[in-house]
């Protein structure tokens, strides 16, 4: 029954998958635009511009343009894709693996600590909160959160950079490390990596703090009018136990599954950010990938992000029953 | 009362619920007295006080309810309103009075394991896990549960009666002398409660225990207990032996209350209709649906008049004493 | 709840006693017409009423269910005139006949109309609400009421007053009651007021035992029956009660083959475990599906 039901999950997210590179590859194929257009309009407004290089031009990009039976390369595409190569990024002639391969560590560098960063200190003021409801210091720290949490990162992130950066010279403005440090496992470099991330990753983390702290101060409030709390107070059960075992890992639990789902979305939340800060990661990837029309790039990416959602979701799913006891997975 | 060792006295306990600055009485005056070894039958509808009463007890009113003027409660001789709480919690609560939820509730912790609510509730006290652990299966295996195999498991594993036949056993982890039971038996199934009862019945006779059961099942009350008070609207209407209450009660409302109980063998002649109504306010809280009532019943408010060491609410009865008097 | 063969007359008082997970409340809805029997056919007049739209139509207004929980059956933002004049408005009443027709209904419930309408159901008392609920229900017009356990969630002092107004609409509208119940007593008290109710023993989806109520109370025959009736704590003390039950364990576990109570009889036998028991005739007046009897 259970080893069924697993069956039928995962072949339902590899399905969903499969699924979106399909609808994903139709867009592509069908989209008016073409990084031919693009790299002809930037050769024709350039001095170099001659009539018959454009043309050679043009027709040397037309035998790159996928021809023949849409269907056929739609699932070459994918045969393809399947065995791990996503082709040759369109522009630059490099396999789309291996640029994207030096861009993702960025992007989980700095998605994951401050998905880190913001979910402990998030559940921790979200429990405080949840203890103190209706005080002034819950209020304050609400609003405080609501209006943290409708900024969006764009802004944030701009104001950071504008304060932080430009009028402070607190923090670089740009970059994932400085240009003078030797790339390598030495002292030097990794303070500049932890130098140059520390602007995007507050960005980050403030954009997602308030969301898990209001997500805890209402589970905590919920689960302090549950019976087993005040009933574990009559027994005379300590209060540090009741804070832990009682209230806290039961407002915890909700919050397992948007925590492994976050993790998901996260790898195209940061597109924003890493503009903003010149981040050489997969966000500031895709934003290159798509001004050009690069479309191999610009697939490839996609796949990535898709698959990450899927498998988060996957994984929420899977591993819930494993922290929960009350819930029996595949029932 | 002086040869009977007293379990518990209540004197003078009042609580209100405050809200936007108006106090609602909940509890009003309540003064009894529970004998070491009986089984105290608490008996009253919604909003009669009875739950309140218990958490009264417990020391946990949390506001917006409050409790009001000086009342003193003593349980077997010590003054457990006026120590602190935390004294309160680390050598009252569970060493001398416990107490069993409505089986309603969800009472146990779903993300712990039966055994862990019997360890967290010794650890709190200062009893370590191992010392306890043979304690704990004992009384599993008391309230007729398998001790091993319950042990282990997660509450939503187990059945509503067996959770309550748990809370039972888990409320005498720390040998207490008073056990407080609220509905400890009014969601499950006739066939289960019986058990229950039976249980209950038995750890009382056989150790002694003295049990406070709250309950709004006059059936249940009369197979059980010893004593019963009667309360409404917050107030103690009638307090006697089961027996006499149940055979003839003195207040208008036990009397209607016993009369709206219809038995599946006995007689069915005397089953009668109660008249409907909010409490009153004014004057006795039951002249809005009594049969009995005189002029005074508007005006005044009755006091409990003691009856051969019963005591009643009711200007019916105002020829007997004042209580206290 | 499995193969159940049921027939109700018109007019008649049917109780239907059994505990949590015995199939009551299912039977209830089927009878209601708010689920579709998996195998087999309910006739309503007659006519198989999920073969024929009509026949449901009218299934669905003739018949009325009350509730268990009388608060949650009645829209809490809503008066209870709102609430009382919904299904009227349906029949195309208006002004002064709506309000007219109101106040009528409600006291035919024995509630006043001036005191209770403007009234939201937080404000009033369970008693009440079930009241509300029946002349919400009566305001159709039914032939039938399906009473599903309705004083359960009700204060004691209350029951009585819901019964004896059951009792009377039945007698005044001659109606058939179906009343759905786990407390022998209180369906004791109903045959006492209506006398002739006719009663049904369910455990784990089928019928153990039927006949005349009272007797079924007075002298049970299926050992499910004997343990309820044995095994229910009674206002009238005598002592010490006897289980007839082999085991101290409650009824959780029920056979999937065979006779559901064979884990817990007392008198179980190979052929229980083997093969259902079917309701036989034993008695005057008294079907049981045990093979002690026989069968």
């Amino acid at each position: 029954m259970r080893s069924l039901w697993l069956i039928r999950r995962v072949a339902m997210a590899f399905i969903t998958v499969l699924v979106t590179i399909i609808i994903s590859w139709a867009l592509m194929e069908y989209s008016p635009e073409s990084p031919a257009n693009t790299l002809l309009n930037n050769l024709r407004v350039t001095e170099y511009s001659n009539p018959r290089l454009l043309i050679e031009m043009e027709q040397y990009l037309n035998t790159l343009r996928p021809h023949g039976n849409p269907v056929v390369n739609a699932l070459e595409y994918i045969w393809q894709i399947l065995h791990g190569n996503m082709g040759l990024d369109v522009i630059s002639q490099i396999p789309v693996t291996k640029i994207i391969a030096t861009a993702i560590p960025w992007t989980i560098f700095i998605v994951s600590t401050s998905l880190l960063i913001s979910f402990v200190i998030g559940i921790r003021v979200g429990q405080f909160m949840g203890y103190k409801r209706g005080t002034k210091s819950d209020s304050t720290l609400t609003m405080l959160f609501t209006v943290i949490r409708s900024i969006p990162i764009y802004i944030s992130g701009a104001l950071l950079l504008f304060i932080l950066g430009y009028q402070m010279r607190l923090f670089p403005s740009g970059g994932a490390y400085s240009a003078t440090v030797q790339v390598g496992l030495n002292l030097p470099f990794i303070e500049s990596v932890l130098y140059h991330s520390i602007l995007p990753i507050a960005t980050l983390t403030l954009a997602n703090l308030g969301g898990w702290a209001l997500h805890m101060r209402a589970n905590t409030i919920y689960t302090l009018g549950e019976d087993y709390v005040t009933y574990a107070e009559l027994r005379g059960i300590t209060s540090r136990q009741i804070e832990t075992k009682y209230v806290g890992r039961n407002a915890l639990l909700p919050l397992y599954t948007s925590l492994v789902i976050a993790i998901g979305f996260s790898f195209g939340g940061s597109v924003f950010v890493e503009q903003i800060f010149s981040y050489p990661g997969i966000g500031n990837l895709l934003y290159y990938s798509i001004t050009n029309n690069d479309y191999t790039l610009e697939m490839g990416i996609f796949i990535i992000l898709i698959t990450a959602v899927v498998i988060g979701v996957l994984l929420a799913d899977l591993t819930y029953s494993l922290i929960d006891p009350r819930v029996k997975t595949g029932d | 009362m002086s040869e009977i060792n007293t379990a518990l006295s209540v004197e003078d306990l009042s609580v209100v619920y405050r809200t936007q600055g108006v106090d609602i009485a909940a509890l009003k005056d309540i003064t009894f007295n529970v004998n070491d070894g009986e089984i105290f039958g608490i008996i009253g509808e919604s909003g009669s006080g009875k739950s309140t009463l218990a958490k009264a007890i417990l020391r946990n009113i949390k506001p917006p309810g409050f409790i009001t003027g000086e009342p003193r409660i003593f349980c077997y001789g010590r003054n457990i309103i006026s120590m602190s709480q935390r004294e309160f919690r680390e050598k009252i609560l569970w060493q001398l009075i416990s107490y069993v939820p409505q089986s309603s509730l969800n009472s146990l912790n779903g993300t712990m394991r039966i055994i862990d609510h019997f360890y967290d509730t010794a650890t709190s006290h200062g009893i370590s896990k191992e010392k306890i652990r043979e304690k704990a299966l004992e009384l599993l295996k008391m309230v007729r549960l398998e001790p091993e195999k319950v042990a282990v498991m997660y509450p939503h594993q187990l059945s509503g009666g067996m959770r309550q036949r748990v809370l039972i056993a888990l409320s005498l982890l720390l040998n207490p002398k008073l056990v407080i039971m609220d509905e400890a038996v009014s969601a499950l199934d006739v066939a289960t409660q019986k058990h229950i009862l039976d249980i209950i019945k038995d750890l009382n006779k056989s150790m002694g225990i003295t049990v406070i059961f709250i309950t709004h099942d006059i059936a249940i009350a009369a197979y059980l207990t010893h004593t019963i008070m009667v309360l409404y609207a917050g107030e103690i209407m009638e307090i006697g032996k089961t027996e006499r209450i149940i055979k003839s009660p003195y207040h208008p409302y036990s009397v209607s209350l016993m009369s709206s109980v219809p038995s599946i063998r006995g007689s069915l002649e005397g089953v009668r209709v109660v008249k409907e109504g909010y409490p009153s306010r004014v004057g006795c809280p039951f002249n809005t649906r009594c049969e009995y009532t005189s002029d005074i019943c508007f005006k005044n408010h009755p006091e409990l008049y003691e009856i051969n060491s019963d005591y009643v609410r009711c200007f019916n009865y105002a020829t007997n004493k004042p209580k206290g008097s | 709840m499995k193969k159940i063969n049921l027939d109700i007359n018109e007019g008649e008082s049917l109780a239907i006693i059994g505990e949590s997970g015995a199939g009551k409340t299912t039977l209830g809805r089927v009878l209601v017409g708010l689920q579709r029997p998996d195998a087999g056919e309910y006739l309503y007049d007659n006519i198989n009423v999920w073969k024929n739209r009509r026949a449901m139509k009218r299934l669905r207004k003739e018949v009325q269910y009350i509730y268990q929980d009388p608060i949650s059956s009645l829209n809490p933002s809503k008066t209870i005139y709102e609430s009382m004049s919904f299904p009227l408005r349906k029949q195309g009443l208006r002004g002064d006949a709506l309000r007219e027709r109101v106040s009528e209904l409600l006291k035919e419930v024995g509630l006043n109309a001036g005191e209770v309408e403007s009234r939201y159901p937080s404000q009033l008392s369970g008693g009440q609400l079930q009241r509300v609920n029946i002349a919400r229900a009566l305001s159709v017009n039914p032939r039938v009421l399906i009473a599903d356990e309705p004083v359960t969630m009700l204060d004691a002092s209350y029951r009585i007053g819901i019964i004896d107004l059951l009792v009377r609409l039945k007698k005044e509208r001659n109606l058939t009651l179906v009343f759905i119940t786990h407390d022998l007593a209180i369906s004791r008290y109903l045959d006492y007021r209506i006398s002739g109710v006719r009663g049904i023993v369910m455990y784990g989806g089928i019928i153990v035992e039927r006949g005349d109520l009272n007797s079924l109370i007075k002298n049970p025959r299926h050992p499910y029956s004997q343990y309820l009736v044995n095994s229910t704590i009674d206002i009238v003390n005598d002592g010490e009660l006897q289980s007839v039950s082999k085991s101290n364990v409650e009824n959780i576990t029920r056979a999937e083959i065979g006779c559901p109570y064979s884990t817990h009889c007392p008198f179980v036998m190979e052929k229980c475990k083997e093969k259902e028991p079917l309701l036989m005739k034993i008695e005057e007046n008294r079907e049981v599906a045990c093979y002690i009897y026989g069968g």
